[in-house]
């Protein structure tokens, strides 16, 4: 399964596979900016730092967390009738209202919003399911000098 | 990369005199010109007698003789393809009903507006009077089966180019017009001629034909003399003594060539500049591709390497380079949308390897990529070969001419282009000294008669009829075969067999249309000057119509392949894979456009994989739906001796072919455009340019040997400094060497494009990238403009 894939679904019971396996949030191509040549951005959960700032708040929390893109929704209202934990319900205006408190995590209307308005920001992967994405640039590593000499072989 | 240097010889920016042309060619605002219309018609009202190959040449003679010529303030290298610089002249030969329906119409256009006086549309009627019932476009339309005309008329494909006009499409012998003159080639087919025995039935056609060569070239010589006549009058009068000389000298060279063999660096830049020109006053035929400039045109440079001051030099190729976009063709309303933004497509090509495979860098490669910097026009299309002996130099060129952002030039990929001309027939020498025509397409120049534009063949529509069991959704007739439907198929393999089907079916129709265009060409427009320039004509004694060249082909376009194969997938992985949708769902969604489904059409665009991820599961099956195409094209032979070969590019007719095709399963709304050239569909390579670049490499281009294109636009932030310039390069050598054919960069914001869409007039030089060319963006139609917005942007 490719990042992209791993996105549409959501295991909170992976955490518990032999690991060892990091929390990762995204895996970015063709980063090229602060540094030289093509490299792949791996961005890992639980950043200490805090800062004001921060481009990248969901960075933060070192669990995986349910992160909402308004502008996506369709109000399909699946999110709803989907939601276990009646945690999801809608305003007088229409729009989606999520209760945090209420969510565990099961991933349901992850799996059910096609729109991807709903979506838990984090997934365990082990090494090896890194480097199979990572893996698949080497080519433009080796071409543009980038991830220094690890892939310069 | 190889350890070959050669270093970047100093280049130098625009001079005064060429700020000043530029500034006046922007402010030209393009028009019709009725004189050659006039004069073709007066003259075949003369010939009614003769055998149409002398008609052709006669009428060449007569346009040459009474068209109004001019010399512009400043300009060095002279000839004007119409009355006005930008004005297009008319062709009733090939076509005029469509001109007639739309004169009135012509300064109120979308896109590609040209001016029209009152009376140029009076003396346009009267020619048009004439020509009704002997144009090509009718004599093809009644060669061909009634069945590939509907198929075009339902745009299942759209031969259009070729049955409204003349085909272009090639490349001369520039070397041979430059370097013997053209007293050589009028000696050429005298000799041709008496060696000829006219008694046999067989070469009593072939002496037309010579003599056709022989007073369309003397007629060429005496359009030249016209502007040496008009540069020593120009001379007499003029109050500034230098102007005077240049003047003076200009008068010479046009006395000299292309009559007699070029010399001077000047004198090959005019000689070559009356042949490109008159080519395009004999036929609109587009595309006429310098193609190997730096090659043939070099020895008179090198030649003059002390005398002639290296800015001079660079001067004058700056010139040329404006009076290439000068030229100008105006077209129907249906192909306008499909070919936007006065596109000459003029491919001219630098790098690359000789004919023994060394590598072919030399000062002039640089300097025409200066001369683009210099110029910032849409014409010529520059393109660059790459090979492993590419110098890091030149590709480093080419790479800050990219990051101006006008969209060239295109890269083409030596090591896969030179096995796929092989594979077509080619010699080895010959495959190797390949250059480009128009906007992908790979020939060896001057012997070449590609037909490289045959027609675009809508695979969006093929899908839409795969799934409706041949049914056109737009009108609800039955077009193509019964194959069955979302109603009726009960695997993914019934899916495939349909869409394959259907492309069979429709392909043959096409080939037949095409090759009915082609007889008709042979019949009405043969052209003897073109072909007097392109080998074996001469010695063979028969126009490029009638298949003289030397290499023969037909090129289709394939439109749409990212389309065809996110619509399979879709299917294969939603309906019989996950099985989260039905068909019967998916069938009412595409009938009502998704209306009250918009949930459905996500699920669509954002759960099934997508071409351009560098997912293995939707680049397969884009693989298998080019190559489904590709194989059934490659059945078919044309008139001329030749083969049919497969392209995957669309110019800019994914706008028009989408516009008939309702929504489809990859969830494309009812009427969008289809994706363009090789291209992953707008805004659905979420990965970034590596992962869209290995997906479009998965695909098998050797087999589509008429071309291939891939667009990538870049946020010129993401090509910042030195670093970006290597990433470009790494991006482009990393394609190519995973098999990829071509790939263009356009190199500029969304902001940029939606601020020019906003107020046109602040944007009146800017050029964009379209697909295979480059154009000013706002002489785009704006759907078109929006297609090119869409384009994703790739910013990390």
């Amino acid at each position: 399964m490719n990042w992209k894939q791993r996105q549409h679904t959501f295991r909170l019971s992976d955490r518990d596979r032999p690991g060892p396996t990091g929390l990762v949030f995204d895996i970015q191509r063709f980063a090229v900016h602060d540094g030289g040549g093509i490299r792949t951005l791996v961005f890992l959960k639980g950043c200490p730092l805090g800062c004001q700032w921060c481009q990248n708040p969901e960075s933060m929390n070192p669990a995986p967390e349910i992160m909402r893109i308004p502008h996506h929704c369709i109000s399909c209202v699946k999110c709803m009738t989907l939601c276990p934990q009646h945690a999801i319900t809608s305003s007088e205006t229409g729009a989606i209202v999520l209760d945090r408190s209420r969510c565990d995590l099961c991933g349901d209307c992850v799996a059910g919003c096609y729109a991807g308005s709903m979506n838990i920001v984090g997934r365990y992967l082990t090494p090896e399911e890194v480097m199979e994405e990572v893996d698949r640039d080497r080519k433009f590593y080796t071409a543009s000098g980038g991830g220094g000499d690890v892939f310069r072989r | 990369m190889s350890q070959h240097q050669v270093p970047m010889p100093e280049c130098f920016g625009p001079t005064e005199r060429i700020k000043q042309a530029l500034d006046r060619f922007v402010a030209t605002a393009p028009a019709i010109c009725p004189e050659r219309a006039v004069l073709i018609t007066e003259s075949y009202k003369e010939t009614e007698a003769l055998p149409m190959v002398l008609r052709r040449a006669k009428a060449l003679e007569k346009i040459l003789g009474g068209m109004s010529i001019f010399i512009q303030d400043g300009e060095l290298i002279v000839g004007n393809q119409a009355s006005k610089p930008r004005s297009a002249p008319i062709f009733p030969e090939f076509s005029c009903k469509w001109v007639e329906e739309e004169l009135d119409r012509l300064e109120k256009r979308t896109a590609d507006v040209f001016l029209i006086a009152e009376d140029t549309k009076t003396k346009l009627r009267q020619a048009f009077a004439y020509f009704d019932g002997k144009t090509t476009n009718e004599y093809a339309a009644a060669l061909m089966p009634p069945e590939s005309l509907e198929a075009h008329n339902d745009v299942v494909y759209t031969i259009g180019n070729y049955f409204y006009n003349g085909v272009g499409h090639i490349s001369v012998d520039y070397a041979k017009a430059i370097g013997q003159g053209l007293s050589g080639v009028i000696a050429e087919a005298e000799a041709a001629l008496r060696a000829l025995d006219f008694a046999d039935a067989g070469q009593l056609k072939k002496r037309h034909f010579l003599e056709a060569v022989i007073i369309a070239n003397k007629a060429v010589i005496a359009f030249a003399n016209r502007f040496a006549d008009l540069a020593e009058k120009q001379s007499a009068t003029c109050p500034d003594p230098i102007r005077a000389d240049e003047l003076t000298e200009i008068a010479r060279i046009c006395r000299k060539v292309p009559a007699q063999p070029a010399e001077t660096f000047q004198e090959a830049l005019q000689a070559f500049w009356f042949v490109h020109l008159v080519i395009q006053i004999e036929s609109n035929g587009h595309s006429i591709s310098p193609m190997r400039f730096d090659q043939y045109m070099y020895p008179y440079y090198a030649r003059e390497k002390e005398r002639l001051l290296p800015e001079k030099a660079q001067e004058l190729l700056d010139q040329l380079w404006i009076k290439f976009a000068e030229l100008n063709k105006v077209r129907d309303e249906n192909s306008t949308m499909a070919f936007a933004g006065y596109p000459m497509f003029m491919n001219l090509i630098v790098g690359g390897q000789h004919r023994d495979g060394s590598d072919a860098t030399n000062d002039l490669s640089f300097m025409c990529l200066q001369a683009a910097a210099n110029t910032k026009l849409y014409a010529p299309s520059l393109s660059i070969r790459i090979h492993e002996g590419t110098p890091a130099s030149l590709y480093k060129k080419a790479a800050e001419l990219s990051r101006l952002g006008m969209g060239y030039p295109a890269y083409y990929n030596d090591r896969v282009i030179i096995p796929a001309l092989l594979a077509r027939g080619l010699t080895r020498e010959d495959a190797r000294d390949y250059g480009i025509i128009g906007c992908v397409e790979p020939q060896v120049g001057g012997k070449t008669e590609g037909w490289h534009d045959a027609a675009f063949f809508n695979m969006g529509k093929v899908v839409e009829l795969a799934l409706n069991d041949g049914v056109d959704q737009r009108t609800g007739k039955q077009i193509g075969p019964k194959t069955g439907s979302l109603e009726t198929f009960t695997s993914f393999d019934d899916v495939m067999a349909s869409y394959k089907a259907q492309t069979a079916y429709f392909v043959r129709l096409m080939a037949a249309g095409d090759n009915a265009v082609d007889m008709a060409h042979a019949e009405r427009a043969p052209l003897p000057f073109l072909s007097s320039l392109v080998a074996d004509c001469i010695s063979t004694g028969k126009s490029l119509q009638e298949g003289g060249a030397h290499y023969n082909f037909t090129g289709p376009q394939g439109v749409g392949v990212a389309n065809a194969g996110d619509c399979l997938t879709a299917v294969k992985k939603l309906v019989f894979d996950d099985k989260v949708l039905t068909l019967a769902e998916l069938r009412e969604a595409l009938k009502t456009d998704f209306a009250g489904r918009e949930d459905l059409r996500q699920l669509l665009l954002n759960r099934a994989p997508k071409y351009g991820n560098d997912d293995d599961y939707a680049d397969a099956i884009a693989k298998e739906a080019a190559m489904i195409y590709c194989e059934e094209v490659n059945r078919y032979t044309n008139p001329r001796g030749g083969k049919f070969q497969p392209g995957l590019y669309p110019a800019s007719a994914n706008v028009p072919l989408g516009s008939v095709v309702a929504a489809t399963p990859d969830g494309r709304k009812a009427w969008s455009p289809l994706a363009d050239g090789v291209s992953p569909i707008s805004g659905c390579d979420t990965c970034g340019p590596t992962a869209a670049v290995l997906s479009v490499a998965k695909l098998d281009h050797e087999i589509a040997s008429n071309g291939t294109l891939l667009n990538q636009k870049f946020h010129p932030s993401a090509l910042e400094g030195d670093k970006g310039l290597d990433n470009l390069k790494a991006v482009t050598e990393t394609y190519f060497e995973n098999g990829g054919f071509h790939v263009q960069y356009n190199v500029i914001s969304r902001d940029t494009l939606l601020d020019a869409q906003a107020n046109p007039e602040a944007y009146k030089g800017l050029v964009v990238r379209v697909a295979g060319y480059s154009a000013f963006f706002t002489a785009l139609d704006k759907s078109l403009q929006n297609d090119i917005i869409a384009r994703t942007e790739q910013t990390f």
